[in-house]
């Protein structure tokens, strides 16, 4: 390689780390966001965040509400795991979907209704699910909130909903 | 004698009708969650689709109710067993534009990188499909995943080189200490030695990087390829992230067929 090939590189990689430094701009588009894999950001496990844990409670009728109990289970690893591993990207899936409704309260901490978000009644359908898994024959109300990975049970959760009927 | 572009093309058609075969079989097996009472149904995220262009959104309202949906992942599945059986390249339009939809049908991705690295593949390996299976069209497709491929490193890399976390280990304890499958055994010991996280994390750093100088010489492209299986070899052990692992391992014969197309520019 000669010394303006070196140049070359260099500009390029330069530009590359300016563009990574660029501020960054969300686009708030509910189009554009059902199409953001045509518009890849190849930014993997950048940032510390807080991880939310979904836990769910039933009040059963006429009875004091139930204790928290984690939704979501994650799936033992198994030998076949780097070919087929449906049950772990179903949870993988699981958690992104309530990592949308965290990022949905934080950008709304105002306290505003989520409950007619896609966000919220997905959160809210997965919540029922793992419910009637649970107990099939369970009738009354359910509730769910959303807690930081690790805090005590005295720290208000980060979500908490309203209650709903089963 | 197959020119070694075609080679390239072919091997990286097959691996990319693999993965694209895995990701459907998933989605069949757990299939039940985007039933009408499952999860992900359909009533719930039609709302949504209303702000797509009008061509796309009554492709929507087709294809990704539950049945429809469970059909088009059949149909993805018996396409790409042609492609890996045949290689038949004519499917690439109809794998690009199902990859598509399967990622609207879960809001935009439902594995965040591999999805979007999928789009890419299968995109890309539409040009030779559209436009005749000639040199410049199948260079024109390798060269855009292996751009794509090595961005992917390049930009990831110094995204986490900026952060303190990243550069002290942290960040890397982190992640692997709040895997959603719990964190190794193995691994939660070797977490407990900050000398030697701080170590992983610079040299998940360095490959990332680094990666660019894949496309100087074979050797040295097939040292940062077999660095790469590894590294996403471990994200699966780790994380589940088996679909990153088969998405990236489909670029790899593009990279290969990149450092050939720097190693002639530069014979000139």
């Amino acid at each position: 390689m000669s010394g303006r090939d070196y140049a070359a590189l260099f500009l390029s990689f330069a530009l590359l780390l300016l563009f990574v430094r660029a501020p960054r701009r969300e686009l708030r588009s509910e189009g554009l966001s059902l199409l953001r894999s045509l518009f890849p950001a190849w930014r993997f496990f950048e940032e510390i965040a807080e991880i939310p844990v979904l836990s769910h409670r039933v009040i059963a009728q006429d009875a004091a509400p139930g204790p928290w109990r984690c939704t979501l289970h994650a799936p033992a690893r198994s030998a076949g795991m780097l070919f087929l591993y449906a049950a772990g990207n179903l949870h993988l899936a699981q958690q992104s979907l309530v990592e949308h409704l965290l990022a949905l309260r934080q950008e709304q901490p105002g306290g505003d209704d989520l409950s007619s978000t896609t966000s919220y009644r997905l959160v809210q359908a997965l919540v029922l699910q793992q419910i009637r898994n649970e107990h099939p024959e369970v009738t009354g109300q359910y509730q769910f909130r959303l807690c930081e990975r690790g805090q005590p049970d005295d720290v208000p959760p980060l979500l908490l909903s309203q209650s709903h009927t089963l | 004698m197959t020119s070694p572009l075609f080679t390239w093309l072919s091997a990286t058609e097959r691996l990319t009708a693999f993965a694209l075969l895995l990701q459907s079989v998933e989605w069949l097996q757990a299939r039940a969650a985007l039933s009408d009472s499952g999860v992900w149904q359909f009533a719930l995220l039609a709302p949504e689709q209303r702000a797509l262009p009008p061509p796309l959104r009554q492709l929507c309202a087709w294809l990704l109710p539950y049945r429809p949906f469970v059909v088009l992942l059949a149909l993805r599945c018996a396409a790409c067993a042609l492609v890996l059986v045949w290689g038949h390249g004519a499917l690439w339009p109809f794998l690009c534009l199902s990859q598509i939809l399967v990622c609207i049908r879960f809001r935009g991705a439902s594995n965040g990188g591999s999805d979007a690295l999928s789009v890419v593949l299968s995109s890309a390996l539409c040009v030779p499909a559209l436009w005749g299976r000639t040199p410049l069209a199948a260079q024109a497709a390798l060269l855009y995943i292996g751009v794509q491929v090595t961005l992917s490193y390049v930009i990831a890399g110094l995204a986490k080189l900026r952060q303190p976390d990243w550069r002290t280990g942290q960040a890397l304890c982190h992640f692997i200490l709040s895997s959603s499958l719990g964190p190794p055994a193995l691994l939660v010991r070797l977490a407990s030695r900050p000398h030697l996280v701080r170590l992983a994390a610079w040299g998940v750093m360095a490959f990332e990087c680094l990666f660019p100088l894949a496309w100087l010489s074979e050797p040295i492209c097939l040292l940062f390829l077999a660095c790469g299986a590894c590294f996403h070899a471990a994200n699966v052990w780790v994380f589940g992230l088996n679909r990153f692992f088969w998405a990236w391992l489909a670029g790899y014969p593009a990279v290969l067929s990149c450092c050939q197309l720097s190693a002639v520019l530069y014979a000139r």
